[in-house]
């Protein structure tokens, strides 16, 4: 019996290009997931295989066995049938299905109630705001009592006051219909701000899946890191500034540094600028370049620093792959 | 200011336009009236018109020309709409291919009149086909398709050079409706008809109206088309108005001119509740 949605080496090409590289992935029942990606990796695509309007090439894709309504995708554009009410988009689903005309009735002033839209059911999709569209979509598509949902960059229409609304709604959404929920997005922000699980989809190919926390922290490759956020360098040469006794280049994001007034420090501030929550610093030391997140106001271009080193993380893969041509290596000597 | 100018712009267009129609249509009902024709017209003003109206073949001839009108854009709206939506249906790539559709539009109509000729008739490349490829009964039991009472012919006729046009016009609406809408109609448990009447019809509506009213008047006042294909009696109005105007006595002039000002308030009245249609889904599109 299966229990989360199996994604098994799902391959799907657009004539000769490869928009998805041998996905699998396990998303738990009743988990909200983003699917986070740059624009063009295929995190479109994988979502409409998912919602099974797009046939994959290869692999497979199995629900839980007690799935009883097949995926409901909603478009980044809502797709809302211009044509028809509110009362109707929402109403579609149902009366598609033949339901008894008292029943969708109920149905639809319900969800519309439980969404904030109840006022707004006689108005047509031309005359409501972005929030109220998207609102609109996800009745349409909740009325009809899925297990799954699928939300295609579902921030993206809308200014960024209502993201954070939004992100809320679809939260409280999750938990009160017991959905399992997958998002894509091509902000880490957003998508952080939305789910606890990520999925880093790059060109194609699943870089990563875990908590978002982790992912951001530790990282497993240099290309996801750095999609993810700033990444600085600490290469050998920087170590023992740091007090570091680590074979291998180490990593770290700009908060994961401190910085310190000193007048006799080695690094030198070059810039400095103010965006809106933190001051991000660019600071040179000894030729090479870091940057910075610091709530220190004080400190300006010119000003001679000490940095401390709070956390680094380093790839498993990259050390995987050395520790790997290290043993070749020494085969190769022994024999 | 501004509609001065504007007016001023559009005047070297407009007023030959209004001259030119303005006249065509004084001199029309003036000689319906019996003035200009006939020295020696001694009915009253309304003379013609009540003869006409009296007519029982005028009443025929209008009654033929609407059912082959209404038949012919019916039809082709229907045909067209189906068309249209299949290829809309088509891959892009596939969809290149399709547009010989558009070959009958650029064929003039008194072609397309020889060309249903020369297939339907008795001798005709259909029935000769039948004969070859079924028995020479299927051939005998072809249905006489030419000078039929029912204008079986022209409506054929009008079909194929109509259909194309509407194909065209709805394809521009169709082309505009995202993939993504109908992907979520079908998600939401639609089948195709379904999403056809309730999501891709409401969208046709306003070019599904106009091509009507062209097509309807269109085929209402044609002449060519009946002309080769159609049977004397009954007739179509053009053709009894023609035969009439050239045909016959100069005494019957006014009584031409009376069926041609009725088939003018005909058409007249035909667009006003037209316009009034649309001007309600106009408002209703408002909202949309």
């Amino acid at each position: 019996m299966v229990n989360n949605i199996e994604v098994r080496e799902l391959t799907k090409n657009f004539g000769q290009k490869k928009i998805l590289k041998a996905i699998s992935l396990d998303i738990p029942k009743g988990e909200f997931l983003s699917l986070l990606g740059p624009s063009g990796s295929g995190k479109t695509t994988f979502l409409k295989i998912l919602a099974g309007v797009l046939e994959a090439d290869s692999g497979s894709v199995n629900f839980p066995s007690d799935l009883k309504q097949s995926p409901v995708l909603v478009f980044q554009d809502f797709q809302l049938f211009p044509y028809m009410s509110v009362y109707n988009n929402i109403a579609f689903g149902l009366q598609a299905r033949h339901r008894p005309r008292k029943e969708i009735d109920i149905s639809v002033r319900e969800i519309a109630s439980k969404l904030g839209i109840l006022k707004r059911l006689d108005a047509y999709p031309g005359q409501l705001s972005g929030g109220e569209k998207q609102r609109c979509a996800l009745a349409r598509a909740l009325v009809l009592n899925p297990q799954v949902l699928l939300l295609d960059e579902p921030f993206a229409n809308l200014d960024k006051n209502l993201k954070n609304e939004t992100a809320q709604l679809l939260r409280r959404i999750q938990q009160d219909f017991k959905l399992t929920l997958i998002s894509v997005t091509h902000d880490q922000e957003e998508a952080m701000m939305l789910s606890d699980t990520i999925a880093l989809l790059i060109g194609g190919k699943l870089m990563e899946c875990g908590l978002a926390e982790q992912i951001y922290h530790r990282p497993r490759s240099l290309e996801a890191a750095r999609f993810l956020g700033q990444v600085n360098i600490i290469s050998q040469k920087y170590q023992q500034y740091f007090h570091l006794t680590e074979q291998d280049t180490v990593y770290c994001r700009p908060e994961d540094l401190e910085i310190s007034d000193n007048p006799n420090g080695t690094a030198v501030i070059e810039e400095r600028f103010f965006n809106g929550r933190v001051y991000r610093y660019l600071v040179k030391l000894r030729g090479f370049p870091f940057e910075i997140y610091s709530m220190k106001e004080n400190l300006s271009p010119g000003d001679s620093v000490d940095l401390t080193l709070k956390e680094y993380f380093q790839f498993p893969e990259e050390l995987d792959q050395k520790k790997s041509l290290e043993q070749i290596k020494g085969t190769t000597y022994e024999t | 200011m501004k509609r001065l100018s504007l007016a001023a712009h559009l005047a070297p267009l407009l007023i030959p336009f209004a001259l030119f129609f303005i006249y065509s249509l004084f001199m029309t009902v003036a000689q319906s009236f019996g003035f200009g024709a006939v020295s020696d017209y001694r009915g009253g003003i309304f003379h013609s018109y009540a003869l006409v109206l009296k007519d029982p073949v005028f009443v025929r001839n209008g009654i033929f020309s609407l059912w082959i009108s209404l038949a012919s854009s019916l039809g082709s709206i229907l045909l067209g709409s189906l068309l249209a939506w299949q290829i809309r249906k088509l891959p892009g790539r596939l969809q290149i291919w399709t547009s010989v559709y558009r070959l009958p539009i650029i064929l003039p109509h008194i072609t397309v009149a020889f060309l249903i000729l020369f297939l339907f008739s008795n001798r005709g490349m259909v029935p000769a086909l039948a004969y070859f490829l079924v028995s020479p009964e299927a051939a005998e039991s072809f249905p006489e398709l030419i000078y039929n009472s029912m204008g079986w012919s022209i409506i054929l006729a009008y079909l194929y050079k109509e259909v194309p046009f509407v194909v065209l016009m709805e394809l521009t609406v169709l082309r505009q409706i995202p993939d993504d809408r109908l992907t979520t109609a079908r998600m939401l448990g639609a089948g195709s008809w379904r999403t056809y009447r309730k999501v891709v019809l409401p969208q046709l509506r306003t070019v599904i109206n106009t091509v009507f009213i062209i097509l309807f008047l269109y085929s209402l006042g044609a002449f060519d088309i009946p002309f080769i294909l159609g049977m004397s009696k009954p007739s179509m109005l053009s053709i009894r108005i023609y035969r009439l105007y050239f045909e016959s006595d100069l005494v019957n002039r006014p009584l031409v001119m009376a069926r041609l000002t009725l088939m003018f308030l005909f058409s007249l009245g035909f667009i006003f509740i037209y316009l009034k249609k649309t001007r309600r889904q106009q408002s209703e599109e408002s909202k949309v």
